[in-house]
């Protein structure tokens, strides 16, 4: 039996998505990281740029990311970059959210109409 | 807004809500490289609504350490009810393992040796077997609510619950006079058995100390670093 949920995962699971994807692509910390979401995402994604930490440091708990101080831009800085469970971890939720959007768009575009002849059908 | 008054206030947030000390620096530290780079970039200190509210942010860091923990995802199931019953398995550990290797000290003693030492040895033990587990656990369930970000008020959980067991425990040992025959028995009694500040105070002890390493560790300043 499928476990009912205040919010679905594929709203909590966003920013995980955005930064592993990201993080596959380069390391980067966090300034980085924040700088890339904007500019990648055309400035359509903004938010508290502090609150980037608390996710990052939920991946890395949850064995996703690994961390580690290395030189960069002259400072030594932490670092950030996908490991191989959050490389799997990625695919799965990449896919999970392509599921989502199918789903989605299906409603949108072709959702009033289906009900439309449902409601009919009850109403005769 | 400026930087340094960010920085100061999520470091205060962050320490209120019991966060522990490495934790603290490793977030401070990653803040203050970010409100750099912001700073280069703009030639301005960061505002407040670029970094986000210190206290969300504090409470947001909380709420993510403590999910990472078991014990921060169920302090009262790890608190409450897991010290007295590791303490009642190490000692029944200890116990095991004591008179296990007293008699094969005993299988090696010369044939005249008087029994006294074995005697004596025996009580060590007993007395080793209830008050160092209660020491050990006191302390390893105190720390750990320090470290899970649980705080303070679990560590006093575990330490009254401590220390009340130690006061209600006693132990009876018979020594053998033949084979087979000695006993040793533990348990709890109401009122507590004489002697009873003999196995409490050391869990006091260990209340002590584990207090006195959390703290010193989190009342060391963070700048220093």
């Amino acid at each position: 039996m499928s476990k009912l949920r205040t919010n679905p995962d594929f709203l909590n699971g966003v920013p995980e998505l955005v930064v592993l994807r990201l993080l596959a692509r380069q390391p980067m910390y966090g300034y980085q990281l924040v700088q890339s979401i904007r500019l990648v995402s055309n400035g359509e994604l903004t938010f508290g740029e502090g609150s980037i930490y608390p996710v990052l440091h939920k991946l890395e708990a949850a064995g996703w990311l690994s961390s580690k101080s290395e030189l960069a831009g002259g400072r030594s800085r932490v670092v950030y970059r996908v490991t191989a469970s959050g490389t799997k971890r990625l695919a799965g939720s990449s896919a999970e959210w392509q599921r989502i959007v199918a789903a989605v768009e299906r409603i949108l575009q072709g959702g009033s109409d289906e009900c439309s002849i449902t409601f009919g059908a009850v109403a005769m | 807004m400026n930087a340094p008054s960010l920085s100061a206030q999520l470091r205060c947030e962050l320490v209120r809500r019991r966060l522990p000390r490495f934790y603290v620096h490793r977030v401070m530290r990653e803040f203050d490289d970010h409100s750099q780079d912001i700073v280069a970039e703009r030639q301005t200190a960061p505002e407040l609504d670029r970094l986000g509210d210190p206290r969300q942010l504090a409470q947001h860091f909380a709420t993510e350490f403590r999910a990472q923990h078991f014990a921060g995802r169920h302090p009262w199931l790890v608190f409450t009810m897991g010290p007295v019953p590791c303490t009642i398995l190490l000692s029944a550990l200890l116990f095991t393992l004591g008179f296990w290797a007293l008699e094969l000290l005993g299988s090696f003693q010369p044939a005249g040796a008087t029994s006294w030492s074995r005697q004596y040895l025996a009580i060590v033990v007993c007395q080793i077997g209830m008050i160092v587990p209660l020491m050990a656990v006191t302390f390893g369930f105190g720390r750990w609510a320090f470290r899970s970000g649980c705080g303070a008020r679990w560590f006093w959980v575990v330490a009254v619950l401590e220390c009340a067991l130690g006061a209600l425990m006693h132990s009876q040992l018979k020594l053998p006079t033949m084979p087979g025959n000695g006993t040793l028995s533990i348990g709890l009694s109401y009122p507590p058995a004489m002697n009873w500040e003999l196995v409490a105070l050391p869990a006091l002890v260990a209340v002590g100390l584990a207090w006195h390493v959390s703290r010193r560790g989190e009342s060391a300043p963070l700048a220093a670093e």
